[in-house]
């Protein structure tokens, strides 16, 4: 039997300026899945984003996310999402508890330092760390808080846009474990994006290529697919 | 809305800015208080009160604090980029919007009603007296006066993305009725111009307070506030996060 999809987007098209950012995008993901979306610097991965989120409006076609279509992007299926974007950003006087724990009541999500403090070794931060200004904070450490943000509460979809970015390669290694932890253990359906073919073939279990604003990839990846040597093909090939 | 307004306090509460216009207003407040202080009997006999004489210097430089909400409340939010983070969590525009605008009010309220408070406790230590609904009166008339000042500033941020429009236009269009209404050119406007009721707090402190010119200045003060908010607001939901 097929899974459920959660998340179908149809010929979604954007246009900026004149320029044609995505074109005719279409894919799914399925609940409980991992699904990568790989492209370069410039391929359209953090536009297509943040128009799930209902940041930015297609110029053409539409998505689904559970049982709702957009547009309009409605604040019912942001609460289905939980979501990490390339320029997430936080207040720099405060500390990064205090930013998590603001912006979780903005879902009526009320956390206790607790639970926060608990997350907070999953993605490889100190819960020392948590005490200190954001404006203190390195760029690994920033990416930490903008992943960890996220979990409060723990949404459906989880939708990472390069979620290792500036991370070492010890961080990157745990932000992967609680991906496949949520994943297995809560059920979590993840949408993450990378430019890293090598880093998504370690837990994604569908790739779409995202290149020039298209489609040109999407299948699940097995032992015998080499992701890496995918998408060198299409890099010459367009 | 609740929610935005409620996140929007907690997160004031912990930043020094927040308190610049509060600072100003109590300092406003300190040179009226050393003012009396220094010379109690000509506050006394030209029976002026203590929190009257506070008003019109509230009025005056208010203002300034009523922009600084009104710019922090879009533009600075995109200038950081945590509108977008906020806008991941689900809220419409429309309620993060009216959010913001309701801590804006609040904020203005602080402004014009603390240091008011504190006027009205050192004229009862002084010379007795209380909390009059003459002083009510001219008090939300000077928050209302700031919250227009606030709006404006709101609304050119939105028009115009980035933060420097909306403090510039916004005290550009005080300065311009200012002008205007100095120079005694076009006169057939001047009761539209916004600086024409920075006074009209005075018409509750009259000995027979006139209750149309006071629904005048009311309406139209009503009119710029909420009027550049909705339009503001309006902006704001055809807009997108680059």
């Amino acid at each position: 039997m097929e899974s459920e999809v959660i998340l179908a987007l149809q010929d979604v098209g954007k246009k900026v300026k004149e320029k044609m950012i995505l074109e005719g995008v279409s894919f799914e993901v399925k609940k409980g899945e991992i699904f990568g979306l790989l492209g370069g610097n410039g391929a359209g991965k953090s536009t297509l984003l943040r128009l799930l989120f209902g940041l930015v409006l297609p110029s053409a076609g539409c998505f689904y996310i559970g049982n709702y279509r957009c547009p309009p992007s409605l604040p019912q299926t942001r609460a289905l999402m939980g979501g990490c974007l390339d320029n997430t950003s936080f207040y720099g006087n405060l500390t990064g508890i205090e930013n998590i724990t603001l912006f979780a009541s903005l879902s009526s999500c009320y956390p206790k330092a607790k639970e926060i403090e608990f997350f907070a070794s999953f993605v490889g931060l100190e819960s020392s760390l948590l005490y200190k200004k954001f404006s203190t904070y390195s760029q690994g450490e920033r990416r930490k808080i903008s992943l960890l943000h996220s979990l409060f509460p723990l949404p459906r979809i989880l939708i990472w846009d390069e979620p290792w970015m500036g991370l070492d390669p010890r961080g990157i290694q745990k932000i992967q474990e609680l991906v496949i932890t949520l994943n297995s253990e809560r059920g979590v359906t993840f949408l993450l994006s990378s430019p890293l073919p090598q880093e998504m073939e370690k837990i994604a279990q569908r790739v779409a290529i995202l290149h020039h604003g298209e489609i040109k990839w999407n299948d699940y990846l097995t032992p015998r697919i080499s992701l890496e040597k995918i998408y060198g093909e299409i890099l010459k090939e367009w | 809305m609740v929610k935005v307004t409620k996140a929007e306090i907690k997160k004031a509460t912990r930043n020094l800015r927040f308190y610049g216009g509060i600072l100003l207003t109590w300092a406003l407040a300190g040179v009226v208080a050393a003012q009396a202080w220094h010379n109690p009997l000509s506050f006394y006999l030209e029976k002026v009160t203590l929190p009257f004489s506070l008003l019109y210097p509230l009025a005056l430089f208010g203002p300034v604090g009523g922009i600084w909400g009104g710019t922090e409340n879009i533009a600075e939010e995109r200038r950081e980029g945590t509108l977008s983070t906020a806008l991941l969590r689900p809220l419409s525009r429309w309620e993060w919007y009216w959010g913001k605008v309701g801590f804006t009010l609040f904020y203005n309220l602080l402004m014009v009603f603390t240091p008011l408070l504190g006027m009205i406790l050192l004229e009862k230590i002084m010379w007795g007296g209380g909390l009059s609904s003459r002083l009510l009166g001219g008090g939300l008339m000077v928050t209302l006066y700031i919250s227009s000042f606030s709006a404006l500033s709101c609304f050119f941020s939105s028009l115009f993305y980035r933060s420097w429009g909306g403090p510039l236009l916004a005290l550009g269009v005080g300065a311009f009725s200012y002008i205007v209404e100095h120079l005694g050119i076009a006169e057939n406007i001047h009761g539209y111009l916004l600086t024409h009721y920075l006074s009209s707090f005075h018409i509750f402190f009259l000995p027979q307070i006139d209750w149309h010119q006071a629904l005048v200045s009311f309406l139209v003060l009503l009119s710029y506030t909420g009027g550049a908010f909705l339009l503001g607001a309006f902006i704001f939901l055809r807009e997108e996060e680059r």
